[in-house]
């Protein structure tokens, strides 16, 4: 296990039925890097997600963050709160509510105890200058993601693109360490990819580790630092973007034997 | 807006309507009763139509979850409607006053349930049998070990707060619908255990000689009395439903609702929080039932069937589910729409209906509305 690691994945399978969905995958996540996950459909890439984020249990294998916390097992609410954030792929926003609130709500766990029950029920001036405090960071977030002027909007009047970049300000308001997304570019016009690449340089440079899982090569090696590859549940091959790209077992994976 | 909008608009607002009501009023009643009932809906349409009006003005705060201080509109409203609910009671007859008071009996329980099914999305099929547990509770008390109101009041809404653990820990994971069966037959549980255990709750003839609350300085054995303790425990209770609304309890609920898996996702143990919410939800229920049971001085089963549970929920969903105000508006109105309709005799409950279902057609989000 490297002590540099923020997140240890040894040997986790699991088992569907008589499927294995992951087979022994072993990946560590380094501190500061920009991990992708790539591989074709049904790889086991969300799987993985879910595994590391509480949604499944492995079937066997150890998931360790931040080198000596055990995350297999746990449930999903207690691994968010050790700072690990997920973006799901078909989007998981509270639709009827504003979009300064959704984010928001990200920072409750965070602030839990910034006022007491007492000062809730007699909205003292401690629970005022907490809220308008909370209020200004979610607003100051949605600024950062570029989506300030939709903030009192209700998340689902947002387009597609807003909505992914709205997920991703909920997920920073909640101080991540470590920042899971799944397929972030799928369904985004090239304006907006644009837009979703800027935005995760920026996270990248507040030290804040992301892992991506993404299908757009291009995408891809515009912010990877280091590539896994898996396939029918293995991890196929890893390494930097242009080695993985020469790769021949990658090639074969997505365009098959000649 | 040009004309045709207009008129389109005007079709679906009052001439569609009340052309149902029409349709299947005059065959049973004859013209000139059904036109009566027409002129019922047609005041009715009006107020709904220039709430809907309003909507559109309003979406925008409504999804806000922030608590920003009352509009000058919305003052007035309260204000109003607490100086109505004050002066009112001087000028009703017994019987009046008897209705006033159970609409703010079912205010409570509406109320209370709406934290479940508006906040939460939880539905709940069997809350009556916590307003059950709470009058068993006091009745119980002041019979066998002769423990007077006050002390009862917070034990009432105590024993129904324990006894929706039992059915919380167990059911809260379940979803939607199936929740839905698991607290029916719960509800339906306590009401047969209430007729049957004939040592503890003697049984379908239910205890008697329950008394009635007394302060040392003011006269509370009277109907009117009693009308204002209620409805400080109501002022009470909606204050202290607003504050947790706006608070960081309130959102984690309206985070549940939304979408559970990213509250979870932003570390909200929501099993804990439904759990809570159920165990508060079943407390209001208790205490009206304490309440409740010291103003009839009497309890029996029948008073806690299942009923009287799809009452509260229509309640809460006509009234607007999450709208404290909507709810108690919805309160107010299943009470007393009936009693309004005793002109109809035979067809009263048949109106009642027919109001209900035209209601719930052409203004589906409640009186006032949906609310996060």
């Amino acid at each position: 296990m490297d002590n540099n690691a923020i997140l240890s994945i040894d040997n986790v399978s699991i088992m569907f039925g008589g499927l294995k969905a992951l087979d022994s995958v072993t990946i560590d996540i380094k501190k500061g890097e920009v991990l992708c996950i790539i591989g074709p459909n049904g790889a086991g890439k969300t799987t993985l997600f879910n595994c590391i984020t509480g949604f499944l249990r492995p079937s066997s294998g150890s998931i360790v963050f931040d080198g000596s916390i055990s995350l297999a097992g746990m449930k999903p609410h207690k691994i968010a709160s050790y700072g690990i954030y997920r973006s799901f792929q078909n989007l998981a926003l509270f639709t009827n509510i504003s979009a300064v609130d959704n984010v928001m709500i990200g920072a409750l766990k965070r602030t839990q105890f910034s006022y007491s029950i007492a000062d809730m029920f007699f909205h003292t001036k401690k629970f005022l200058t907490r809220e308008s405090a909370l209020r200004q960071e979610a607003e100051n977030l949605l600024e950062f993601m570029g989506i300030a002027g939709k903030k009192d909007h209700k998340a689902g009047e947002l387009s597609y693109g807003e909505r992914k970049l709205l997920e991703l300000a909920r997920g920073l308001i909640t101080k991540p360490q470590l920042l899971l997304l799944d397929e972030p570019a799928a369904g985004l016009n090239p304006t907006e990819k644009t837009e979703l690449v800027r935005a995760i340089k920026k996270i990248r440079e507040q030290k804040i580790n992301v892992v991506i899982i993404e299908h757009d090569m291009r995408f891809v090696s515009d912010i990877a630092n280091w590539i896994v590859v898996l396939d029918y549940g293995k991890k196929l091959a890893e390494g930097l973007p242009d080695d993985v790209k020469k790769n021949t077992a990658v090639i074969e994976a997505y365009l098959g034997t000649h | 807006m040009n004309l045709r909008t207009s008129i389109r608009t005007i079709l679906k607002a009052y001439v569609l309507p009340l052309a149902w009501i029409f349709a299947i009023s005059i065959p049973i009643m004859g013209l000139v009763r059904s036109i009566f009932a027409g002129v019922f809906v047609f005041a009715g349409l009006l107020v709904f139509n220039i709430f809907i009006r309003r909507k559109a003005r309003v979406q925008k705060s409504r999804s806000r979850l922030t608590y920003t201080g009352l509009s000058f509109a919305g003052r007035f409203a309260w204000v109003f409607a607490l100086a109505a609910a004050i002066i009112a009671p001087l000028f009703l007859n017994g019987y009046s006053l008897d209705v006033f008071t159970s609409v703010l009996f079912y205010t409570m329980l509406a109320l209370g349930l709406n934290l479940l099914v508006g906040d939460l999305g939880l539905l709940n099929l069997g809350y009556i049998a916590f307003y059950g547990i709470g009058a068993y509770t006091y009745a119980i008390l002041s019979a066998k070990f002769g423990i007077g109101f006050w002390g009862s009041l917070m034990l009432g809404g105590i024993a129904a707060s324990v006894f929706s653990l039992i059915i919380a820990v167990p059911t809260l994971r379940l979803k939607g619908d199936y929740l839905a069966i698991a607290t029916l037959g719960f509800g339906e549980i306590v009401r047969i255990v209430l007729n049957n255990w004939d040592s503890l709750t003697n049984g379908p003839n239910g205890i008697m000689n329950i008394p009635r609350p007394s302060l040392p300085w003011i006269q509370l054995s009277t109907g009117i009395g009693f009308f204002y303790l209620v409805l400080c425990f109501i002022i009470l209770q909606v204050y202290l439903l607003y504050r947790i609304k706006r608070s960081r309890f309130g959102r984690y609920a309206v985070a549940i609702r939304e979408n559970e898996r990213a509250a979870e996702m932003v570390g909200i143990n929501t099993y804990k929080i439904k759990t809570l919410y159920f165990m508060l939800s079943a407390f209001f229920g208790g205490v009206a039932g304490v309440l409740f049971a010291s103003k009839q001085m009497f309890v029996s089963p029948d008073s806690f069937t299942f009923i009287e549970s799809v009452y509260v929920l229509a309640m809460v969903i006509l009234g607007g589910m999450g709208n404290i105000a909507g709810v108690m508006a919805g309160a107010f109105t299943l009470v007393v729409l009936p009693e309004l309709l005793r002109e109809f005799v035979l067809y009263r409950m048949l109106i009642f209906s027919l109001l209900l279902i035209t209601m719930m057609l052409f203004k589906p989000e409640g009186l006032l509305g949906k609310r996060t």
